[in-house]
């Protein structure tokens, strides 16, 4: 009897004690995801941190530990996670504790941030930005950017104007966003005689050139031009026929509308219903995802010609395919800025900043400005774009020279462009990407807004049934407009 | 009195309820709190990083008020009716085929074959069919065959007309394996007895079906029943990975709206009120089941 009441007792305590391990306390829970150090040290280091921030704002210098929620930025994997996180404890002088997790990372961000977890900045696309501030979850930093040399000397001052919002800043850079192109296959273009820097810059121009290509070739599964049109995206090179702004637009009564979802770009939505109808355009742009798209359009595909893509997806595409030993001869990606605006310019959609942002309850703030700092400087952008010395790459004789490790990770460590307004590539850009970025001049962003989702699946919606046929351009746009109002997206 | 008897009775069996503590303090921590919290939550307007506000009924009220939400509700109950019903019947006719096949190894492999789907991510399933369904996949193919060349490929997945009738379908592909092994465990417990006096008595393979098979089974098919009901509503993998903005009318559901809400948009509130409004409909989906199965009267049977 004793004996049995005493194995209950044993299997009571080591199950009561298994359900406290799951339970313990914040700070190490934290510290066992953080990347890269032992919990005993950083439990030490936790300690310290609030004596240490301390002892930075009375002498005005920046120290103490830095604690970083990341996502896209920094090492491909745990171990590459943990000299990144090294390397930027070393430039910065500061202890940096990096949290990356593995999926999910809005939904992880989120419940974090709600239980009370502390960062000193976090990852986050544009929508989030808007969200955030809407949630008073970020601290304003205007001022601390202002008074900061780097920040206001390394950045241009057109990428800060796109992130403030009601005069406010409230985060730093991860990378200079770029904009998206008119990819095209130029050896598919020769193979018809046409050289691409010859094509017209019209709607008919393009219509021209998918037409040629259609009809020489014998695969019947190949269509010239492809769109992500479910999602909107990209069709800003082409409604420029119209001098249409891609997004919502806020008119001078202070209205927001969207261009796209005027009666202005009802000739633009009947073009695609022309190539769709002679079937130019895929009909797999209903459906496709930018990696079905990608796909289709790589070296090893081939199925599409014409697609608009990210600048640095031209360099990608060329870079692949050399990798795979196809050589410009046989597949080379080409880029230009689309069709001409009425007023004979060009119109590209350049990339929602991604960024750093500084949360309400960061406690070390002037540690996330440092990092915020670093990061537009040369140094920080080689970080970010290149890799880590000695892993990513060697320099011999003053040249940058790529490990094998750091060709596979090809130059992006979270930021292919850096945000430093200076910065030079120190091994040089795939090729393809120097004519594609070439083309930034008559690019833009959209203006961000919470509800962006909304936006590009009414405008997918509609446009694709009047690409289909089943809807007249007007009447369809005239849903459009009306479901955008419905949903609060625009107001008229 | 009556107190001296519970604490005579605990104090008697205290060494299992010490036992059972940790299990329900696992609950507590894990999914009660977590419950609670949601439902406190879908009262106050709720900031991420806290000074969040008492606000009565108002995320509910705004819920209901919100046309998208009462179209994700009909989306939900159509697709996860459909989808339990085609899937219920597939598992229970899998089921059936496989206990008249005599090979042991053609059935080992057709169960198998039926069951690695159920096994299979959302992701990967939602990815083969994408790719089945594509202009170029395999339905295009087949039917470009029987058409000729003039055929011009339907592109399934952005058709509003199929959308609700492909989610029907692959969610009981991916499902009815599973089913078909509950109901094919239920039936080889069925007394071999039986079968041999209808059989005796000259009822066909059929007839023992229906009056033998299908009645040995009814308490498993409840079960199952019941089970189902509970995930109607909880549908998220497949509409997240199949749906696009062609499509989206047709499918979206409660769930995919609260992930928009909470997750993409940081609204919690209005999240947690959803959340908490499935978790009703679910329990009176399941009440209700349980009702018409008649599911506790035979158990006390």
């Amino acid at each position: 009897m004793k004996l049995r009441k005493l194995f209950t007792l044993l299997v009571f305590t080591a199950m009561l004690s298994g359900l406290l391990v799951g339970c313990k306390g914040k700070t190490e829970d934290q510290g066992s995801q953080t990347t890269g150090t032992t919990n005993e040290t950083k439990t030490e280091e936790n300690k310290k941190e609030p004596e240490e921030n301390k002892v930075a704002e009375e002498t005005n210098e920046t120290g103490g530990t830095v604690r970083i929620m990341m996502n896209v930025t920094g090492g491909k994997d745990e171990d590459e996670m943990k000299l990144f996180q090294d390397a930027l404890s070393e430039a910065t002088g500061l202890t940096i504790e990096i949290e990356k997790p593995a999926s999910d990372y809005n939904a992880v961000l989120m419940q974090k941030l709600n239980g009370g977890e502390q960062y000193d900045l976090i990852y986050i696309n544009m929508g989030d930005y808007m969200n955030l501030i809407d949630q008073e979850a970020l601290l304003d930093i205007t001022d601390r950017v202002k008074a900061s040399d780097i920040l206001t000397g390394n950045v241009d001052e057109k990428e800060w104007a796109d992130i403030t919002v009601d005069g406010k800043i409230y985060a730093g850079f991860n990378k200079k966003e770029v904009h998206r192109v008119v990819a095209l296959n130029k050896n598919m273009l020769e193979n018809v005689g046409i050289d691409y820097k010859t094509i017209d810059p019209s709607l008919d121009g393009y219509y021209q050139v998918f037409k040629k290509l259609k009809e020489a070739s014998t695969d019947p599964e190949f269509y010239p031009f492809n769109a992500i049109i479910s999602e909107t995206w990209d069709l800003q090179p082409w409604m420029a026929a119209q001098g249409l702004k891609g997004g919502v637009v806020i008119d001078s009564d202070g209205k927001k509308y969207v261009p796209f979802a005027s009666d202005e770009a009802a000739p633009v939505w009947e073009w695609f219903k022309k190539l769709y109808d002679e079937e130019l355009l895929d009909p797999a742009s209903f459906v496709d995802k930018t990696k079905d798209m990608r796909a289709k359009m790589g070296a090893a595909s081939q199925k599409n010609a014409v697609t608009v893509d990210w600048a640095a997806w031209v360099g990608l595409h060329n870079a692949n395919a050399l990798a795979g030993g196809v050589t410009p001869d046989t597949y080379e990606i080409v880029s230009l800025p689309g069709v001409k605006t009425p007023d004979g310019s060009y119109m590209l959609a350049k990339g929602g900043a991604s960024l750093f942002a500084v949360p309400a309850n960061a406690q070390n703030v002037d540690g996330a400005i440092k990092v915020l700092e670093y990061f537009a400087t040369q140094e920080g952008g080689e970080l970010l774009s290149v890799g880590i010395e000695g892993h990513d790459y060697t320099v011999e004789n003053g040249k940058y020279v790529l490990t094998e490790i750091g060709e596979a990770h090809a130059c992006d460590h979270g930021a292919p462009f850096p945000i430093y307004k200076d910065f030079k590539h120190p091994v040089g850009y795939n090729p393809g990407v120097d004519e594609a970025v070439s083309y930034g001049e008559y690019a833009s962003i959209e203006l961000p807004i919470p509800n962006e989702g909304d936006y590009k699946a009414i405008c997918g919606k509609w446009g694709i049934q009047i690409i289909k046929g089943e809807i007249s351009a007007l009447d369809g746009l005239a849903k459009m407009r009306e479901e955008l109002v419905s949903m609060g997206v625009t107001d008229k | 009195m009556k107190a001296t008897k519970v604490y005579k009775r605990i104090k008697r069996y205290r060494f299992i309820y010490l036992m059972l503590l940790p299990v329900v303090a696992y609950f507590l921590v894990f999914s009660y709190y977590p419950l609670a919290l949601g439902i406190f939550n879908s009262f106050r307007q709720v900031k991420i990083l806290g000074g969040s506000k008492f606000i009565g009924l108002e995320n509910y009220h705004n819920i209901i008020k919100n046309p998208l939400y009462l179209r994700a509700l009909s989306n939900s109950i159509i697709v996860g009716a459909g989808t339990f019903a085609l899937q219920f019947l597939w598992g229970l006719t899998i089921a059936i085929l496989l206990n008249e096949i005599k090979s042991k190894i053609v059935k080992s492999a057709i169960q198998t074959a039926t069951f690695i789907p159920y096994l299979l991510s959302w992701a990967v399933v939602g990815g083969l069919w994408i790719t089945i369904l594509s202009p170029t996949g395999m339905i295009n193919g087949f039917l470009k065959i029987i058409q000729g060349d003039s055929f011009r490929p339907i592109v399934f997945m952005s058709e509003p007309a199929f959308a609700r009738e492909i989610m029907i379908f692959t969610g009981a592909w991916k499902g009815a394996g599973y089913y078909a092994a509950l109901f094919l465990a239920a039936i080889v417990t069925i007394d071999q007895n039986i079968y041999e006096a209808a059989s005796i008595d000259g009822a066909s393979r059929w007839k023992q079906i229906i009056h033998i098979t299908i009645p040995n089974i009814a308490s498993t098919m409840k079960v199952v029943a019941l089970l189902a009901a509970m995930g109607v509503l909880r549908n998220f993998d497949q509409i997240f990975m199949m749906a696009n903005s062609s499509i989206l009318d047709k499918v979206q559901n409660l769930l995919y709206l609260i992930y928009n809400d909470g997750i993409i948009q940081f609204k919690i509130g209005p999240a947690t009120a959803a959340a908490t409004l499935v978790l009703l409909a679910t329990m009176i989906i399941s009440f209700t089941v349980r009702r018409l199965l008649r599911y506790d009267d035979s158990y006390r049977d």
